[in-house]
């Protein structure tokens, strides 16, 4: 087994008197707490006052509905037990769940099931301590909708019934392992998939049985669980005898999960059996697999030749990126910048994101500048940001594509960029922005213009107040306006109200600059 | 919401659409009346990955904003593989994504796909509105998947993306749009007999998977004979624009082939008593209500205040709603939601 420290469990195999909750599951069920705690403070509406805290008349009403249906739910006749849980069940209110709770243990399984649907139908209702436990009692009943909706819901329920405890009562426990080996598979799979949450300490035989479970979605469920749980060399030694001739999901996930563990030399045979198959995808993932596990050079060419082709799935993609991170980090850059044009987008988000990351100088400017006019938003925007990271250091060729880039709130970043480097080269480049299509680029790269008294800014000042756009040009005499105390200022303004008599804006200018 | 994430296996029923069909599917990609200028864009922007052979159908999904944040991420792909392998046509799974209608991308696929929540702004410019136009009466087809909201889920966005609630009005979003865009054009409800249900496959997947307490509901009431609450908007005698509640939540798989969102049922049930019980249960959400198929309105009454609790029918009858989430269920409800979608693909192409 790995160090089983590693991955807190809820709960021994066997109950042990020494036994205590991992501090994490503590961690968790606080976390819990404040969860609903604050769920219950944002809808409200989902957790219904009780009666003592409704109007008189809609107390009465409430009331006299649960009187009614409590009556029913005592009579004989099973049917009219039915649809009298089926309606306390709507209410949370103590009589209504006392009576529901009840119904759980009733003779008929009809009632019973009622009842479970009832407690489990509102996924944001709470359940008590009381009510979990009743619930979990039921994992074992002869019903198999019982089983299969008490198994489907049993994170939650567990949740429930183990409240503050320390560890749940052993019959409940041995309930619940039993369950894994249920006859009915649907219980099975909802079992194996509620173990992602429980974590129960299942030992290596059952998780083999599992691996090897006749239905394919138990397996498939069992498999990254058992891959977490069980020693690499259990783990492929369960899966071996699986493999042939099955599904090619299920080699190709086995691939996956044999690149995520640790190489054995059994794995590694497993891997290379695989690398044969017919399938594309599982022999690529193989190879993939192989690769995270022994990074080997001629492997790396050739997994790269096949990513710039866009001959991997973007999944496997992801795992191949994954495992450049083992390389040394020249090895990896260089790997990662052969990738910054391959066609999945997300793929190529995380491939820039990881270079990006990794880089601590200027990269080539081939491999750069396309980022800026990825598709992607994303990509551009991390683009920008390492940029004005280095802005002080950029060439000319850089910021030109900045400020000529389709997109425009690349093009906005230059304003970022501008306060960052020297004032001749931010004049330009503010000036460019100054000739932008974008409005409001204009107006910011103007008020940074005048704002840093940058490059022939009185010039640009008397051109933005004759600009056809009238925006620009409010926003002009407002940017000076706010600097009158400045002479040149008050000189710009003065001149355009003498020779412009006729503006709408010299009025402006005038009231404030009599 | 619960963080299960309950599954299944892929059942393989491998069914193949006559090799016939093919070029016919195939050539409703394209625009003959293209330039060879805009052939060239479309290539570089549609080109189909290597492990896509060339020529495979490619359609096009609508996306505004952050593509990572979006509803239902996987789904569209997962029907688009199904579409592939149940009926051996060529596809790429990786829809073509555009932010807004005049993208000329889609001057190259026949079909556009929006979830109404993964866009957010609905209010078309010209520019947009007249390229919708365009595209429609050229001859693609518009789905939007939760363009029908019943009235109650309409406060959040994410309502109605977590309940498929059967109603037979547009939303008004949608409806002041396509006033805009097609004006004295209206949404009609699709008859329960229309070809597109049985496009591909009609009728319902075998019910004996359900628990037998909701089966008879599932197959005579909740979609009958397969069929589905939607509406569509006629152009120039073609079902040009196609709503329905939300339907993604049941497409999308995980790498391994298992269904990746729970799906639970809202069933209406009676039982002995129980009708006389609900005429005067006291409830403390709201009550809407919610036109039906035939005109006539069901009167549903909360409990709490967007939980549908029970319903008084047209017909007098008092029926109380249960949600089952169940494994079973989940099977049952993305087989169907698939099948529905592979017969929304199937009918695009080829009517």
């Amino acid at each position: 087994m790995k160090d089983s420290k590693h991955f807190p469990r809820f709960f021994p195999l066997a109950p042990s008197p020494s036994f205590k909750f991992p501090g994490s599951v503590t961690v968790l069920l606080a976390l819990g707490l404040l969860l609903g705690s604050s769920l219950q403070a944002q809808w409200p509406d989902f957790f219904p006052e009780r009666s003592s805290n409704l109007p008189p008349e809609d107390a009465r009403k409430l009331a006299e509905t649960i009187e009614r249906a409590l009556h029913e739910a005592a009579s004989e006749d099973p049917a009219r037990r039915v649809g009298a849980i089926m309606l306390l069940g709507k209410y949370n209110t103590p009589e209504a769940t006392a009576a529901v709770l009840e119904a759980l243990s009733d003779t008929n399984p009809q009632v019973r099931r009622a009842a479970a649907v009832s407690f489990l139908e509102d996924v944001t209702r709470s359940l008590e301590t009381s009510t979990g436990s009743a619930l979990l009692a039921r994992i074992g009943d002869e019903d198999v909708e019982i089983r299969r909706t008490i198994s489907f819901h049993l994170p939650r329920i567990l949740r429930a019934a183990i409240d503050n405890r320390s560890r749940l009562p052993a019959n409940f426990l041995f309930g619940l392992l039993q369950a894994f080996a249920d006859p009915d598979v649907s219980v099975r799979r909802n079992m194996v998939a509620a173990q992602a949450q429980i974590n129960l300490n299942l030992p290596p035989s059952l998780w083999t049985l599992l691996l090897r479970d006749t239905d394919a979605e138990v397996a498939a469920r069992a498999l990254p669980l058992a891959a977490r749980d069980l020693d690499s060399r259990d783990f492929a030694e369960a899966l071996a005898p699986t493999l042939k001739g099955s599904d090619p999901r299920w080699q190709r996930a086995v691939a996956v999960e044999l690149g995520n563990s640790f190489s054995t030399p059994r794995s590694l045979e497993i891997l290379r059996q695989l690398a044969q198959s017919d399938h594309p995808l599982v022999a690529k993932e193989a190879f993939v697999a192989t690769f995270r596990l022994t990074p080997e050079t001629h492997a790396l060419a050739n997994l790269l030749d096949q990513a710039r082709n866009n001959d991997l799935h973007p999944d496997t993609l992801r795992r191949f990126v994954n495992g450049l991170l083992a390389l040394e980090t020249d090895q990896c850059l260089r790997a990662l910048q052969q990738l910054l044009a391959v066609r999945d987008p997300q793929a190529r988000e995380e491939i820039v994101s990881t270079w990006l990351s990794l880089l601590e100088k200027l990269p080539q400017e081939s491999a750069f500048l396309p980022l800026l006019q990825d598709d992607s938003r994303m990509i551009r925007m991390r683009a920008v940001n390492f940029l004005i990271q280095f802005a002080s250091e950029l060439p000319e060729s850089w910021i030109h594509a900045v400020a000529r880039n389709p997109h425009a709130e690349v093009r906005r970043t230059g304003l970022t960029i501008a306060a960052r480097i020297d004032p001749g080269r931010a004049f330009d480049l503010l000036l460019e922005l100054f000739l932008d299509p974008d409005d409001s680029l204009r107006r910011a790269a103007f008020s940074a213009i005048l704002n840093q008294r940058l490059g022939d800014w009185e010039s640009l000042a008397r051109d933005a107040l004759l600009d056809p756009d009238d925006s620009l040009r409010t926003h002009a005499v407002h940017r000076l306006l706010a600097q009158k105390g400045n002479p040149q200022v008050r000189t710009i303004l003065s001149g355009f109200a003498r020779e412009n008599p006729s503006d709408p804006l010299v009025p402006i200018i005038r009231a404030q600059l009599p | 919401m619960t963080s299960f994430r309950p599954i299944t296996i892929l059942h393989l029923l491998f069914v193949c659409l006559p090799f016939a069909l093919l070029p016919a599917l195939l050539k409703a990609q394209g625009d003959p009346g293209a330039d060879p200028a805009t052939e060239k864009t479309a290539a570089s922007t549609a080109s189909s990955p290597s492990y896509a052979p060339p020529g495979t159908l490619r359609i096009a999904q609508m996306l505004q904003g952050d593509t990572r944040s979006r509803y239902y991420p996987g789904a569209l792909e997962s029907l688009l593989l199904a579409l592939e392998e149940k009926l051996a046509i060529p596809v790429d799974e990786r829809p073509i994504t555009v932010s807004r209608f005049d993208d000329e991308a889609l001057q190259h696929t026949p079909f556009l796909y929006a979830n109404f929540a993964d866009r957010t702004d609905w209010d078309l410019d010209s520019a947009e509105r007249d390229a919708l136009r365009n595209f429609l009466r050229r001859g693609g087809l518009l789905y939007i998947d939760a363009g029908i909201n019943a009235e109650f889920l309409r406060a959040e966005t994410s309502h109605g993306q977590r309940h498929s609630y059967a109603s037979w009005e547009p939303d008004p979003v949608i409806q002041k749009l396509f006033a805009e865009v097609f004006p004295g054009q209206s949404f009609r409800p699709l008859p329960r007999a229309h070809p597109l249900f049985r496009s591909w496959r009609g009728g319902l997947p075998d019910p004996q998977t359900l628990p037998e307490s909701i089966r008879q509901y599932i197959v005579d009431e909740k979609w009958p004979q397969g069929s589905y609450s939607m509406l569509g908007l006629e152009i120039e005698g073609r079902l040009a624009v196609l709503l329905s509640p939300i339907i993604a939540m049941g497409w999308a798989r995980t790498e391994l082939g298992l269904w990746a969102n729970p799906i639970g049922f809202r069933v209406r049930e009676s039982a002995e008593g129980l009708d006389a019980q609900l005429r005067d249960a006291a409830y403390s959400g709201v009550r809407y209500e919610v036109p039906r198929e035939d005109g006539r309105v069901d009167i549903v009454y909360c409990q709490p205040d967007t939980m549908p609790a029970w319903v008084q029918e047209p017909d007098g009858r008092w029926r109380i709603f249960r949600y089952y989430t169940t494994q079973e269920v989940s099977d049952y409800a993305h087989i169907f939601y698939t099948q529905l979608g592979l017969n929304i693909l199937t009918y695009a192409l080829i009517q």
